[in-house]
């Protein structure tokens, strides 16, 4: 490493642009959240209030554990499913790097289609998925909870899996052929395999993996849209489908602001954490 | 860990890459045979065979243009995010300078922000200048968030060559500059594809952004299919079914070209200590 400060002449065009177009909208929502707005262009200062009426709303606690629940479920199915078939792949499968390119199609399928093809597929009648749940005698049906979030949750392993499959896949990849050949010598089993070696050697890959999974799952707001409108009743809102909500149909731009504050003060310190946790795994 | 030498089809990969294509397939399905088939039942395969949709879809001039909106501002954003990106991973990966730590998280922490915090400001900033219903400002926006994910994948592959390299380039009298541009970039081809995978994966997927920032001119195919849907109070499923099918093959070829490097490239040279 060189010791040189003129190495922020190298980052000037990047730091320009993102601060020259997120700092501001960034600040325009802080500002918000500390005013009450007329007609949407009269605003006067009213503090905390909107943080004090959404913290003690049961109503903002309701959609901010519905979204940390939603993130937890899918997040593990997705880690621990998506290592199990990088795993698969890398000791079993003919082909493998070639079957990556498919696996690969959800990741980069529009959000608005994937929410458009998992409602069409739960249709009892003509969808694919609900025909056939209702020629085994379960039926689905996106009016009760139970359904929304079992075809949320599967859609959104559907979405995202991949991602988790193609980096340990890649961190597998890179491990030496020389670790496994002598724990073969040393006979050690599958299992110690993996607890020494695997394991370890993927622990960077697996942070990195949550690091861009966790704040994208936290702000999950189209596909589930297009399931359910957040429904029934409100539970299968979402803090970002809330969010959205509050500032573009109720026009409340105060209380949309402190909902996004809050919502940066939960995600910026996680990201923060999984940033040392990474930098800590990976070279520094 | 005897299976090592003897490849063969693993039953939880095909069970697996059957639930990834399944979906897919039907979509297929639904975009080759007539509404009326879509609503009634659910088949495997089209019945009756018909293009109707497609045919629908490519005799709309706003359907068309959206599709080409699209291409028009995910390459702005790509060419974009290259440009500032290479210089910032560079200094990120070589130098140790005051601030490094900080100004790389505060450069991640972009990624991390909701879209959904960013429409109402964005919408009154790029109104300020005029730029409503640009490619360039939906190209802009986006840069938030395939900016750090860039520098971010760079870096890695910037560290993962060796600093002999730039040295020896300056003996031999290059400039900083032509160093970056006929020497760092190509041995970074493969971090290139990756970063433009990454950009991809948020610039033509998102559309929340792109729908609030457009009105006419610049609208993307797939707001274009939730405005046809919305006023009829349900979707069109044949029609979004073919739209949907348009829309995968871009992706479709940006997984083709990068068929070499999903394999190791994406360890973004950071796990390969």
């Amino acid at each position: 490493m060189w010791m040189n400060n003129r190495a922020w002449i190298y980052l000037i065009p990047s730091l320009a642009l993102l601060g020259g177009i997120g700092l501001m909208p960034l600040a325009t929502m802080i500002n918000y959240s500390v005013q009450d707005s007329f007609s949407g262009d009269q605003f006067f200062w009213v503090g905390a209030k909107w943080y004090q009426d959404a913290l003690q709303s049961p109503a903002f606690w309701g959609t901010l554990g519905r979204t940390v629940l939603f993130t937890g479920i899918s997040l593990t199915l997705q880690l621990v499913l998506g290592f199990y078939i990088a795993r698969k792949l890398f000791h079993v499968q003919k082909f493998s790097s070639g079957l990556l390119s498919l696996l690969a199609l959800p990741l980069l399928t529009p959000w608005i289609v994937v929410g458009f093809v998992w409602r069409h597929a739960m249709n009892p009648d003509s969808g694919i998925l609900g025909a056939l749940g209702t020629a085994i005698g379960a039926a689905p049906d996106l009016n009760s909870v139970i359904w929304v979030w079992v075809t949320i949750i599967a859609m959104d392993v559907w979405h995202w899996t991949s991602l988790t499959v193609i980096l340990c896949y890649a961190g597998y990849a890179a491990i030496p052929k020389a670790y496994f050949q002598a724990a073969q010598i040393d006979g050690a089993g599958t299992w110690a395999v993996f607890r020494h070696i695997e394991l370890p050697k993927l622990r960077g890959v697996l942070v990195i993996a949550l690091l861009l999974r966790i704040a994208d799952s936290l702000m999950i707001h189209i596909e589930p849209q297009m399931i359910s409108r957040g429904g029934p009743h409100v539970s299968s809102t979402f803090f970002s489908q809330e969010l959205i909500r509050t500032a573009l149909q109720e026009f409340n731009l105060g209380e949309a602001g402190a909902l996004a504050v809050i919502y940066l003060l939960l995600v910026v310190p996680i990201s923060w954490a999984l940033y040392r946790a990474m930098r800590g795994a990976g070279h520094g | 860990m005897g299976s090592r030498s003897g490849k063969r089809w693993s039953k939880s990969v095909l069970l697996y890459l059957f639930f990834m294509i399944a979906p897919l397939y039907w979509l297929a399905v639904l975009s080759l045979q007539p509404n009326t088939s879509s609503l009634a039942r659910a088949n495997l395969a089209p019945d009756p065979l018909s293009f109707e949709n497609y045919a629908f879809i490519f005799s709309q001039q706003n359907w068309v243009d959206g599709f080409a909106n699209a291409i028009i501002y995910v390459a702005i954003n790509l060419l974009l995010t290259l440009v500032v990106s290479v210089p910032a991973a560079y200094a990120f990966s070589r130098y140790r300078f005051v601030g490094r730590d900080q100004a790389f998280f505060f450069v991640f922490v972009f990624r991390q922000i909701p879209t959904a915090i960013l429409i109402i400001p964005l919408v009154q900033m790029f109104g300020a200048f005029n730029m409503i219903d640009t490619h360039l400002a939906v190209a802009l926006a986006h840069c938030l968030f395939t900016v750090p994910i860039s520098i971010w994948i760079l870096e890695g592959f910037i560290s993962s060559i060796p600093r002999e390299l730039d040295e020896t380039a300056a003996v031999d009298g290059y400039s900083h500059g032509a160093f970056l541009l006929r020497i760092m970039l190509p041995q970074i081809r493969t971090g290139i594809g990756v970063a433009a995978f990454f950009s991809f994966m948020f610039s033509w997927v998102e559309l929340t952004i792109a729908n609030v920032l457009t009105t006419v001119n610049a609208k993307p195919i797939g707001v274009v299919m939730r405005i046809v849907a919305e006023p009829l109070g349900q979707v069109h499923i044949g029609i979004s079914s073919a739209a949907s099918i348009l829309m995968l093959f871009p992706g479709m070829i940006l997984v083709w070209l990068m068929r070499r490097h999903l394999a190791r490239g994406f360890s973004m040279g950071r796990v390969s200590q």
